[in-house]
């Protein structure tokens, strides 16, 4: 007797476990970090953040071809507009949530539509 | 007074140099280890009894444990389950670096752009190199989108090419840009409080937001440092 009634209080535990464990999943669910933009400024610090990146970066490599091939300043110059593209590229990026994703594939994949035209400088 | 710039100032507390390289054990080294002693106390010392209802220490290092093992599991899979006591140390590297730069006097190690670059590079490396052993150099093909017409390939692989260089400096230059930013702006409203007499409480109040603020901007960098390597991790074990 006290079998049954044992039984369906555990059933009736199960049951409001699954429905706060369910709840929960609902509260961690796989968020890509940025999908959505936790907070105005941190959001704002990664996009700028990102942009300066890429422009360094294009910069740094520029300087360091130029000194090799000894072509300077062509290099150089070039590289910035390349990497002011890629900044570009990084902070729409961020923006719509793909992430430092590298491959544009990938972000056209997600979105499937889309032909990258933003990243030409 | 002391001016706003001054907290960053790396004093050598031990000269030492090897072969003309001087390798000073500096503050910056100092906070570093009493940062690393306290995480491996705090993890230690709180499972010790490992009891199966955990107590209050207990529960709270079984909190970051499990904050972070949950971010390894949405970003990368059961794939990054092996990386995952790097990605733990690091998360609570920088944690504890952030938060002990908040008490008065102390100094922040990741205000400073050697350190964080330092970590940013590792990391920056060590997916480099997972991805070349996963996909051989199949990975290069990450740096060409597929589909786009075979034409801007001079163009887009350059772009890419940078886009995929530039990660350890974003990586470096916000953990860095964040609390040197929030660390001065700490130190310019505070010089105002004792300058403007009465006045004084009104930034006063100010401050006090402002340290609450920081506090949250500590805890949110060590969170975004180690969600973004956990992205480039799946990027490197996933490809796409």
């Amino acid at each position: 007797m006290s079998d049954d009634k044992d039984r369906a209080s555990l059933a009736e535990l199960e049951s409001k476990l699954a429905a706060v464990t369910g709840k929960r999943k609902d509260l961690h669910s796989p968020n890509r970090a940025t999908g959505k933009p936790s907070q105005g400024m941190a959001l704002g610090m990664r996009i700028s953040a990102e942009m300066i990146a890429a422009v360094l970066v294009g910069l740094l490599i520029g300087w360091a071809l130029d000194r090799v091939l000894d072509t300077t300043p062509w290099l150089l110059v070039l590289f910035v507009f390349l990497g002011a593209g890629a900044g570009g590229l990084n902070a729409y990026r961020v923006a719509k949530g793909f992430d430092s994703a590298v491959g544009l594939g990938r972000a056209m994949g997600e979105r499937k539509q889309g032909n990258g035209d933003q990243s030409e400088p | 007074m002391a001016g706003p710039l001054e907290q960053f100032e790396i004093k050598p507390l031990a000269e030492l140099s090897v072969a003309g390289i001087d390798i000073s054990f500096t503050n910056s080294a100092l906070w570093m280890v009493i940062a690393a002693v306290l995480v491996t106390g705090f993890m230690t010392l709180s499972m010790r009894r490992g009891a199966l209802v955990p107590g209050r220490w207990q529960g709270s290092a079984e909190v970051m444990y499990e904050f972070v093992a949950n971010m390894l599991k949405d970003n990368v899979g059961s794939a990054g389950r092996k990386y995952f006591p790097f990605v733990f140390t690091l998360f609570m590297f920088v944690l504890f670096g952030n938060l002990l730069g908040m008490i008065p006097h102390s100094f922040t190690f990741t205000s400073h752009i050697a350190v964080t670059f330092a970590m940013a590079l590792v990391i920056f490396l060590g997916v480099t190199v997972i991805g070349f052993m996963r996909h051989g150099t199949h990975y290069l093909r990450m740096f060409f989108p597929e589909g786009a017409p075979i034409a801007t390939a001079i163009i887009l692989i350059p772009i890419e090419i940078i886009s995929y260089f530039s990660r350890p400096f974003s990586l470096a230059i916000r953990l860095f840009a964040n609390m040197t930013v929030g660390h001065i702006m700490l130190k310019v409203i505070g010089g105002f409080v004792g300058l403007i007499g009465i006045l004084g409480v009104l930034p006063f109040a100010l401050l006090t937001g402002i340290t609450v603020l920081e506090f949250g901007i500590a805890a949110l960098q060590a969170y975004v440092y180690t969600i973004l390597t956990c992205i480039y991790l799946h990027d490197a074990i996933h490809m796409h």
